[in-house]
């Protein structure tokens, strides 16, 4: 089977999600798609409630089965579509091949046990060694990701350790068994700034030694910068950019990409100019518009962009926008619109 | 507990909290707990029999009849048969359900009116009251509760009175800790500081703030507790220290009626069968009102 | 964890100096002139003196207190107002039954709550939880007693497969043990297996929802590994609390069971002495049962310590 084109880590094709709200079934994400190749980082950006992390959730089929499900679409992971697997089968992927990190240190370890057992539980489902075998590579993954005194601190419990610890604990679990995938929901929202830059560099540090793939989710355009090689926008459920990072940030072609960068306090800018930022909020999944999301706050809305779904349009290799006038923002004068 | 709250801002008074209570979220959500409203209906069956008692039973409660004794349910003139000595069973119910909904009820109030007022006081002044009140409390739960209360009857001589007070001591800890935990969790809230730093006098503070919140999960306890002390209540008539014969209760009501399990097994098992149901009335009602009202289920927000 | 162990018997004591306090008081809580009621009906001088002065009632109160702290804690509980049987005697031969019945009502609890528990937990809001609240609510309504009368009716009387009353001591063999102990530890052990099931559901419930259960989804660990090593080691901890106060009100409930299946237990002992008004007996009972409930706490509180190791260094 071979191709010019290597088949990506991970392809998300068409994804819709819906969510049972008050007794109906409400699409919360609707066709979402984005693939990554090895070795690369995809950044999911968006305010809370544009369907990142329900979209991360989805791949790791960590949805809540009652109130939630994957209507339509596909998530391969190397070709193989994890929609409709069985748990058991789901079992093996998850936390092996493919591992997730979560957003808050402080309480997504368990605490009846200690930091050790938990890491080397994961290296004993997924790669086939025994118990001491089993710890002794937990403690070289603490080692890894940077805790102090790895054999010591593994028989602690979790609530002997700091929260930037923790999560360097996670990390030593998600990367235990060497996975081909790391899916990162804001990993870093709930930590310190200084904290945060450690464990982005770790993360990377990982990444470059292991060819590990990685999705990150993220609210923080700074994040972005830092870890993203493409990055997928979304908002109100939807993809609405998708573009490489350095051209994302240098010409960005949604106008809602354009506010969020505009939004950005840095120091480069004019110190005296007020801080910019989207007026308005987004819709709520229940009060989804039929026509663009973002027109009731967009400075570039025409009435054609009311009247029925955008569909995605490709600008390109690896470049997507979802916006009916996104030629005008290419233009110097489409970025006067946000004046 | 903002600057947005407050009758200003649209928030109702707690002058209307009658209405404000049958309307509210929490009454909803009861009304909606089918086991819970099924709960009050017996309940309220059972209190309607009580209070009428004597003109709803057919025969006078005590009144023998031997010629006409061990009649199966369902036999003339006597719905649910007749005992031993031919009193008529449907009408000795009924006068033991009066009987042990006074008694629960009574042990209930003096469970109250021990536990609350002291648990109020344990927790508002704290310090070395706390800690005394803390201990007492805890030698009282160190026993078994009804081994405690044969104990007490034991020293001050049997009787319904008497067991349904020294029910009532004994499950007063109950009351007195959760109020005692209701009114610590309130009194650290930052709006309480908030109206003592602009002078609110302490009582008013007590009566319309403190008190208000802390009452609900004591709601819950109240039909949870009732529905011990008619056990409770049951189990010591049937070991004869309760309710004396030829008076009825359903606890005594059973044990009698053991005697005769050959003759008619009904007498056993028709008391047995309303004691239970009692009981479950009441338990279903206080998880009705758990699941309805508990702590901030009236006064939480949107989420 | 020693430490924990240590701390738990040191807060022990001054619980049980109250409950002297408490079994002391009794004696003054007797209606009248305590000698004379306790004396029984038309009782001789001679009668009332002799138990006046066996129960010291003739020294002023702390006196009283004081001596009887003492003897007690030379191991001389007095002796009965009526049989004259030492009262430690008295609890020693009565002890074995009880604390059979008791584990076995442990047992019938922990065997019946926990899966009972556990499936509703699991399967919360579906039929498996429906029914097994049910059955808990149902069991809880039935007091112990009317459970007992029903199985001896059912399976003493009826069938006859199992014998209605009595109590054969270990020594004699195993099996009659057995036999004799089986329904009076349904009997006793129902409402705490149903106590336990509802708060094992209601914190399995509350964990499964929990980030780190989310973990360990994430992990890939098979559902039955979720289950049972993640969430119910931790909402194990409300179920024990609440099985040890169970267990306590089981040691009162005793009384009851034993009058009904005959055995010469010490809720018998109590429940005679209540009667007889046999004061002396009736405070050997108090101080006993207290000392079982403090084990039985000590118990849960080791049993926390292990389950939660934040408490460990506490």
């Amino acid at each position: 089977m071979s191709s010019s084109v290597p088949v990506p880590v991970i392809k998300v094709e068409d994804l819709t999600v819906e969510f049972r709200i008050s007794g109906d079934w409400v699409p919360v994400v609707t066709g979402v798609s984005f693939e990554v190749h090895r070795g690369h980082t995809l950044a999911i950006v968006g305010e809370s409630g544009s369907g990142k992390t329900v979209t991360s959730m989805a791949m790791m089929g960590l949805l809540p089965g009652r109130q939630s499900r994957v209507s339509s679409g596909r998530i391969e992971f190397e070709g193989r579509n994890l929609i409709g697997l069985r748990r058991r089968e789901l079992n093996q992927i998850r936390g092996g091949a493919v591992s997730m990190i979560f957003q808050e240190p402080m309480t997504s370890l368990n605490p009846a046990f200690t930091v050790g057992d938990q890491i080397a539980e994961v290296v004993r489902s997924h790669c086939d060694v025994g118990r001491r075998e089993a710890t002794r590579i937990a403690i070289t993954k603490m080692d890894a990701v940077g805790i102090p005194q790895a054999a010591r601190r593994a028989r602690a419990f979790p609530h002997e350790f700091s929260g930037g610890m923790r999560q360097r604990v996670m990390i030593a679990m998600a990367v235990s068994c060497e996975p081909r995938l790391l899916i990162a929901d804001e990993p870093t929202t709930a930590l310190d700034v200084t904290i945060q830059a450690q464990i982005l560099e770790l993360l990377r540090d990982l990444q470059e030694q292991q060819g590990m793939s990685m999705v990150f989710v993220t609210h923080d355009l700074g994040v972005v910068a830092e870890v993203a090689d493409d990055v997928a926008v979304m908002y109100a459920g939807n993809i609405v950019e998708r573009a490489p990072v350095d051209k994302l940030f240098a010409n960005p072609r949604h106008p809602y990409t354009a506010g969020l960068l505009r939004s950005m306090p840095a120091g480069a800018r004019d110190r005296s100019a007020t801080i910019y930022s989207i007026r308005g909020a987004p819709p709520k999944p229940a009060d989804f518009p039929p026509g663009c999301r973002f027109a009731e706050r967009c400075p570039a809305v025409r009435t054609e962009c009311v009247e029925s779904i955008i569909p995605p349009i490709e600008l390109g290799t690896s470049r997507m926008v979802r916006c009916l006038r996104h030629d005008q923002l290419a233009t110097s004068e489409g970025r006067d619109l946000h004046a | 507990m903002s600057a947005t709250s407050g009758p200003l801002h649209g928030e109702r008074p707690r002058m209307g909290w009658l209405s404000r209570a049958m309307s509210s979220r929490s009454t909803k959500r009861f009304t909606a707990n089918r086991p819970a409203v099924v709960g009050v209906v017996v309940l309220m069956t059972l209190v309607l029999l009580a209070l009428l008692g004597d003109s709803v039973a057919p025969y006078p409660p005590n009144s023998q009849n031997l010629d006409e004794t061990f009649l199966a349910p369902f036999s003339s003139g006597h719905l649910l048969g007749t005992d031993n000595l031919g009193r008529d069973v449907l009408s000795r119910l009924i006068a033991a359900d009066r009987v042990a909904l006074f008694a629960a009820a009574t042990a209930v109030v003096v469970a109250m009116v021990v536990g609350i007022p002291l648990g109020f006081i344990a927790a508002y002044f704290g310090g070395w009251v706390d800690v005394v009140v803390q201990r007492a409390t805890d030698a009282l739960q160190s026993m078994p509760p009804l081994m405690l209360a044969i104990a007490l009857l034991g020293a001050v001589g049997p009787g319904l009175t008497n067991a349904m007070i020294v029910i009532g001591l004994v499950f007063s800890p109950a009351f007195l800790r959760l109020v005692r935990a209701s009114v610590l969790e309130i009194m650290s809230e930052p709006y309480i500081e908030a109206s003592r730093s602009i002078g609110t006098p302490a009582l008013r503070l007590v009566l319309t703030r403190i008190l208000p919140n802390a009452l609900p999960p004591v709601l819950v306890q109240v039909s949870i507790v009732m529905g011990i002390a008619l056990i409770a209540e049951a189990s010591l008539s049937l070991l004869g220290l309760g309710v004396s014969p030829p008076d009825a209760s359903w606890g005594l009501m059973i044990s009698q009626g053991y005697n005769f399990l050959y003759q008619q097994p009904w007498l056993v098992v028709l008391p047995g069968i309303t004691l239970a149901l009692a009981v479950l009335a009441l338990n279903l009602v206080g998880d009705g009102l758990r699941d309805s009202v508990g702590r901030g289920g009236d006064t939480g927000g949107d989420r | 964890m020693r430490r924990l162990i240590a701390r738990r018997l040191l807060a022990t004591i001054p619980v049980l100096f109250l409950v002297s306090l408490l079994a002391f008081s009794l004696i003054q809580l007797v209606p009248g002139d305590p000698a004379v009621t306790l004396a029984g009906d038309s009782p001789t001088d001679d009668q009332i003196e002799a138990i006046r002065s066996q129960l010291g009632l003739d020294q002023p109160i702390l006196q009283q207190y004081v001596t009887w702290v003492g003897s007690l804690l030379s191991g001389d509980f007095g002796e009965s107002l009526f049989s004259s049987q030492p009262v430690t005697e008295a609890i020693a031969q009565r002890l074995p039954a009880t604390l059979s019945i008791t584990l076995g009502a442990l047992v019938v609890a922990i065997v019946l709550g926990i899966p009972l528990g556990v499936v509703a937990g699991a399967q919360h809001g579906r039929w498996p939880d429906r029914v097994s609240s049910l059955l808990s609510s149902t069991s809880l309504a039935a007091p112990s007693y009317v459970v007992g009368l029903i199985l001896i009716i059912v399976f003493a009387t009826q069938l006859q497969i199992l014998p209605p009353s009595g109590y054969i001591p270990l020594g004699e063999g195993f099996g009659p043990w057995l036999q004799h102990l089986i329904l009076p530890s349904i009997a006793l052990g129902l409402v705490p297996a149903a106590i336990l099931a509802r708060q094992l559901r209601s914190a399995l419930v509350g964990v499964l929802a929990l980030d780190y259960t989310r973990t360990a989804v994430a992990k890939g660990l098979p559902q039955r590994v979720v289950l049972l090593k993640h969430a119910l080691r931790n909402a194990a901890i409300p179920g024990v609390t609440a099985l040890g106060t169970q267990m306590a009100v089981v040691i009162g409930s005793t009384v009851v069971i034993e009058q009904i299946f005959g055995i010469q237990g010490l809720g018998a002992l109590a429940y005679n002495a209540a009667l007889q008004r046999d004061l002396p007996v009736i405070q050997g009972v108090v101080l006993v049962s207290a000392l079982g409930v403090q084990v039985i706490n000590l118990g849960v509180d080791v049993l926390y310590g292990w389950l939660n190791p934040k408490l460990r260094q506490a």
